[in-house]
């Protein structure tokens, strides 16, 4: 069933257009933002400043070629000084700027989003092992029902069973005796392949079941031969007193609620593979 | 496809020079992902979709020295995609009814497909995204484990319960 839905969402797979990712691409680029690309007013404030690096290098130039009446401060010197302060300023720009907020802004948010998946992970850690424990308990009412079930039908059965070939193989008393308790040793052991259906995860449950079933059956059946005689024996070649299939010791419609109904076509399905 | 059959990290090793170098890696990677979860975000033909695409990628080549991996990249990127999809929604006037597109030629396995994106929309994000890489993109529980910086046990059950998710709301739909 899983397949045929997992089929079902793979041709529903949107197509993405040729050329599609050039586009983006294209388009990306002409929005000059690739990653670390520089901000258009970062690139602006770094021509304006080397355009005043150069108004004052002038400046100074005709500062320094005047002659003797030029005032008696070092041209290199002030030169320097202005530069400094130019530097200050731009930095200053680039720290006060809107982008730079931006930016800081934009890592907190980040951070936040990043510890709230944290925290949505730990939640559903929580949520997942309380649903785990709910299942546990319910698998476990659910064995017991199971467990009462088969009870209840299968000493009819089994009375029927003995009824049947007490009449078709002519039984002895002792025989009939014998056959009771192979059939009763039966339920046992078909009781105990059952509660192992609940005692693991779905998932972990034995892929097995049928085999063991059938190995069951297989079973009854010789040891019935073995108690029988050959004329006796050639009369009951092929009656399959016990039934091979695990849907045969399934609850039946008095179990079919919706849970019960998963909890069974699961085991079915898994058993199955 | 993104990560397939590989076993590569979200962001390039410390060998990359740039975030230039990173985004273009990321953009390789994943574009086709996120365009197919905008697709089916917007249930609208492909151009609207490829717009959004672009606004998408703008940003997150805008956003990617803020981020820091500690989700992953295609966790982040959907958060993005899903931000401009309800942009692109307020832009362009939204109908009452989230319905099948209509299609030039609306033939019966069209028609079905329309309907499964339906069920697919339906279902949380946290579940629909690991069942699209899974079977979309075709990633092993390790990748998506990595592109969604959750830890593989979730990934496991979060895909074993989208698909209950998908199922009822398949089921609703018929």
């Amino acid at each position: 069933m899983n397949d045929d839905f997992d089929n079902l969402i793979r041709n529903a797979k949107p197509a993405v257009p040729a050329g599609a990712r050039a586009r983006v691409l294209e388009y990306v680029g002409a929005h000059g933002a690739v990653a670390s690309a520089p901000a258009p007013w970062r690139v602006f404030l770094r021509a304006a400043a080397l355009v005043l690096l150069a108004v004052f290098a002038g400046v100074a130039a005709a500062l320094v070629s005047r002659p003797e009446t030029a005032p008696a401060v070092d041209p290199v010197a002030q030169l320097a000084a202005d530069v400094k302060a130019l530097e200050t300023q731009v930095a200053a720009l680039e720290r006060d700027s809107l982008y730079e907020q931006l930016a800081g802004l934009q890592a907190e948010v980040a951070a936040l989003e990043s510890s709230r998946t944290d925290s949505a992970t730990a939640l559903e850690q929580v949520v997942m092992a309380q649903l785990e424990a709910r299942e546990s308990r319910e698998r476990e009412e659910w064995r017991q029902r199971h467990i009462e079930h088969m009870r209840r039908h299968y000493a009819e059965e089994q009375e029927a069973t003995v009824e049947r070939l007490r009449r078709d193989l002519n039984l002895s008393a002792e025989q009939e005796k014998a056959v009771r308790e192979l059939l009763t040793e039966t339920g046992k052991q078909a009781e105990e392949l059952i509660g192992e259906v609940y005692t693991g995860r779905r998932h972990r449950r034995d892929p097995r079941m049928h085999d063991k079933f059938a190995e069951l059956a297989n079973e009854t059946e010789k040891k019935l031969a073995e108690l029988l005689n050959e004329q006796q024996r050639g009369r009951m070649e092929g009656t399959g007193i016990v039934s091979a299939a695990p849907e045969d010791w399934a609850p039946r419609s008095e179990f079919r609620d919706d849970t019960d109904l998963d909890v069974w076509t699961n085991w079915i399905n898994v058993t199955r593979e | 496809m993104p990560g397939q059959g590989s076993n590569e990290n979200l962001l390039p090793g410390p060998g990359s020079t740039s975030h230039s170098d990173e985004f273009r890696v990321l953009f390789e990677r994943y574009h086709d992902a996120v365009f197919r979860q905008i697709a089916l975000m917007l249930g609208r033909d492909s151009a609207a979709a490829e717009d959004v695409a672009q606004e998408t990628w703008l940003r997150i080549s805008r956003s990617l020295k803020t981020f820091e991996g500690r989700s992953g990249f295609y966790a982040w990127a959907c958060r993005i995609a899903s931000n401009e999809v309800k942009r692109w929604w307020g832009r362009n006037r939204r109908p009452t009814s989230l319905g099948p597109e209509p299609s030039e030629d609306p033939g019966e396995g069209r028609e079905r497909d329309e309907l499964v994106r339906e069920a697919l929309r339906r279902i949380p994000e946290e579940f629909r995204q690991p069942l699209l890489l899974d079977l979309w993109e075709g990633l092993s529980v390790a990748e998506i484990s990595r592109a969604l910086g959750v830890p593989e046990g979730t990934v496991k059950s979060r895909l074993h319960r989208a698909r209950e998710k998908f199922r009822q709301a398949w089921q609703e739909l018929q």
